[in-house]
């Protein structure tokens, strides 16, 4: 049994959580265009971090999604709230 | 500057080229096509229409052996066969760390400095 | 940097030890499970930034900071000039021989590979690989935490911790 067959074998639930991720994805990197509030801006940058380490976990990935959970949702986020808290919090 | 219609033809084209691309794409999991496999008791490589190739067929035949006696197969290749990639990645975060600390070293004066300037204040 | 509410200190209190183990867990079995040095370096850097952000601390020492991560790369680099001494340049020189870290995890794979049962392997196994693991966690750990708190205390305080 090969990989694929095994991963079609999850069926139904696994494509909708599947396209729910990414979906989810793109919408959230949507807001972060959007935002005027450059501290939801950085949320929104967050979640699309998170959304992609649980993609990489699908897609059977497991070293990149420990790396992309904890730098791009962590050490990423607190380093853009840093640099909100320096400069100023409203995009003009 | 650049006009709506232009942008729009730009982004659509380049959704055409991603859509193009995932229409491409092979099943996950899932390598395509003849290629060469390693054969370790053969101890050469064989023509098969298979899912792996050559070098996919001797980590995973060598990387729990003698070779580097790892179990996880991922961190052979990052750390034995490609180690000197890792040697690389490490340099170079040690050079942005390098140049963070030299970047906000130099905004604000030098903790000795600041002492000298306000009479010996801070610790 | 101010502490943050008595709430927010109190979690962090809860959760240091249980994601510091957990990242020193990672740094340490990279070579069983996924995972490995730069992973779990992250990982123990979320806490310190954690830590950070929670208490408001001043007092990091950014000299041993420097000096783990120095001591990391430098350990990296000598480890693989030991190997030079048995083949190439991060030889695996420790891998099947009768040192501390050594072994044949399992027999070679032959023919359709059947897949390991995960975490199967002794600690003490994979030759420099983890080795090289702790000294790359040590080096990432240092490394993200000095981005962090150089980082985090020019804004909050427009100058540099001690």
């Amino acid at each position: 049994m090969t990989y694929g067959e095994l991963l079609s074998d999850a069926g139904f639930w696994y494509d909708l959580i599947h396209l729910l991720v990414l979906i989810g994805m793109i919408v959230s990197a949507m807001l972060v265009v959007r935002f005027k509030d450059l501290l939801s801006a950085t949320i929104a940058l967050a979640s699309v971090s998170l959304l992609l380490s649980l993609e990489f976990f699908i897609l059977q990935a497991p070293d990149v999604a420990i790396a992309e959970a904890a730098i791009g949702a962590g050490l990423t986020t607190a380093i853009l709230i840093f640099a909100v808290r320096a400069t100023r919090r409203r995009e003009q | 500057m650049i006009g709506k219609g232009v942008k729009i033809i730009f982004l659509m084209s380049l959704a055409a080229l991603l859509l193009l691309t995932v229409y491409e794409m092979r099943d996950f999991g899932e390598p395509e096509g003849k290629m060469y496999i390693y054969d370790p008791v053969a101890g050469e490589n064989v023509d098969g229409s298979v899912e792996r190739t050559a070098m996919d067929d001797f980590f995973l035949a060598n990387s729990t052996s003698d070779e580097t006696a790892t179990n996880n197969v991922v961190s052979a290749v990052v750390f034995d066969y490609r180690g000197f990639d890792t040697l690389g990645e490490a340099t170079v975060l040690f050079a942005a760390v390098t140049g963070v600390m030299m970047a906000l070293r130099g905004a604000f004066p030098e903790k000795g400095h600041a002492k000298k300037r306000k009479g010996g204040g801070v610790k | 940097m101010k502490p943050m509410s008595s709430v927010v200190r109190t979690i962090t209190k809860l959760l240091l030890g249980p994601i510091f183990l957990f990242g020193a867990y990672i740094i340490l079995h990279g070579h069983l499970t996924p995972g490995g040095g730069f992973q779990g370096g992250a990982i123990i850097a979320t806490v310190m930034t954690l830590v950070l952000i929670a208490f408001g601390t001043r007092v990091w020492k950014k000299n041993i900071l420097s000096f783990i991560e120095s001591t990391g790369l430098l350990a990296f680099v000598g480890l693989g000039f030991l190997g030079l001494g048995s083949g190439f340049f991060l030889f695996n020189f420790l891998a099947g021989s009768d040192s501390l870290f050594f072994g044949k995890v399992i027999e070679p794979v032959t023919g359709e590979f059947a897949g390991w049962p995960a975490n199967s392997a002794p600690l003490l196994s994979g030759g420099t690989v983890p080795l090289l693991n702790l000294f790359v966690g040590m080096e990432v750990v240092a490394a993200l935490t000095l981005i962090i708190i150089t980082m985090g205390l020019f804004a909050f305080d427009g100058k540099e911790g001690e």
